[in-house]
């Protein structure tokens, strides 16, 4: 079916067709599809019951040019990397797939990007794209390193930041992460790797993480919503270095067509995932 | 070329490829791409300069279901009906081609809207899209008619409001507007007709107006961003109920990541289109 129906009792009601549906009781609102296993996460607002083999975590930017303090002046973005991996430890033992999503241009991205996004970026480091943003010193080499063109893939500058670099590197070979690359602030904007993996995985429910809050974790997000994704921010794993009004419409709109949670509530409600 | 290149004096900028670039100078942007006819329009920040014929006003759900007193509460979008007109008109004047967007979905769009989308929607005015919502009184008719199934393409909720409709129709007849549906709140989400409109009138500047500001203008204008194409919003065409800081939100994006001009400089900038 492809509308609510409203069913004998008024209090569940039916939403969606027979692969992409909620149902909504008074208790909240099942996501699990019929899915045998399922946990039941608190957010800001209704519970939420989700399916862990049906959601992934997706990480957005989580990289050494929006973190690293030569590249970026992104302390939010930092300090959040302790109870990131904290969560995502949650996820891996719950079955939640992860989803390491870093912005990383080929040379056939660097001849379609549009003058919007060269100007936008241009004007931040008056740096282009085809050529070395310089060096840097890293811990363990005597030398420092080139950081790379800016967000090409490959380069240094479009790596994990600091301990998440390691961290995703055990899961991606444990398999239980994955890495998969963006080319616009959304990582759903035309088409992109991510949706097709999303597919692939039948993932319905999406959380969401990583910078900027109100610029790609959101754009990505309501991008996401209108391909039939839910979404759900987690809300200490989101951060960005913009201004609080920004934050409060990403905020606002979450709640609005999706939910907002915080990473212990999220932690709490897979832990007990119930078969 | 798919990079910034500083040229010879460095107050001149170009960015892009052979087919979508923009040239900064210290007087503004120029985002006519070597077309013959141009207009410059003053912003909140820098001038632009457009080519008319590259250039399309994008009018969005300015519709019965989200303009008429009977479905919605919306005295910000109604009373923007005479300015949106009068720069309807200088588009016209001027060659822009003008698109009028509105929400409509057909029966395969309903069985495959999304759950997220179609509780949002119910929660709103507990209404499912499968039957008619209702009946309204119009002048002209003894009776009152039917309002239609909710956003059902052909019904009176989709058409365009009050005065709109008749002066659009004027427009499509003499082939100066048209008309465009939409099916989520961005009409450049995923594959909708208004991507392949552009594409095929090689649009390459979007000029945007309608109702939600933060919604669906706002959501629309930053898919059409990452797709490639210069956004700019015309302050009193974009109208919203929802509260200050969103709107704040949404002209931020708009002047970080295009601009954000007024009807008056609007209109006054394409009265002066020069060769």
């Amino acid at each position: 079916m492809g509308d609510a129906a409203v069913t004998a009792t008024p209090e569940v009601l039916k939403f969606g067709n027979a692969y992409n549906y909620w149902i909504k009781t008074d208790t909240g609102f099942d996501l699990s599809r019929g899915a045998a296993e399922k946990a039941t996460v608190k957010t800001t607002k209704d519970p939420i019951t989700i399916a862990p083999k049906k959601s992934a975590l997706v990480i957005i930017d989580m990289q050494n040019y929006f973190l690293h303090e030569k590249c970026f002046d992104n302390a939010p973005g930092r300090d959040s990397a302790s109870i990131m991996m904290q969560t995502v430890e949650a996820c891996r033992k719950a079955g939640i797939p992860v989803v390491w999503c870093n912005m990383g241009m080929d040379e056939s991205d660097r001849y379609t990007l549009p003058p919007s996004y060269l100007y936008m970026s241009y004007l931040r480091d008056k740096a282009t794209f085809n050529k070395t943003i310089g060096t840097v010193s890293v811990p363990g080499s005597a030398e420092p390193i080139d950081m790379g063109g800016k967000l090409i893939k490959g380069s240094w500058n479009a790596e994990l930041w600091g301990p998440l670099k390691e961290f995703a590197d055990e899961g991606i070979k444990a398999g239980t992460d994955v890495h998969i690359w963006k080319n616009r602030f959304s990582a759903l904007a035309g088409q992109q790797p991510l949706e097709l993996w999303l597919k692939d995985n039948q993932i319905t429910t999406t959380l969401w993480g990583g910078v900027m809050t109100d610029v790609c974790v959101w754009g990505s997000m309501i991008d996401a919503y209108y391909k039939g994704f839910d979404i759900v921010m987690v809300n200490e794993l989101a951060n960005t270095t913009n201004p609080d009004f920004v934050i409060k419409t990403a905020h606002r709109n979450t709640e609005n067509w999706g939910w907002l949670t915080d990473a212990k509530s999220l932690m709490e409600g897979i832990e007990k995932a119930t078969a």
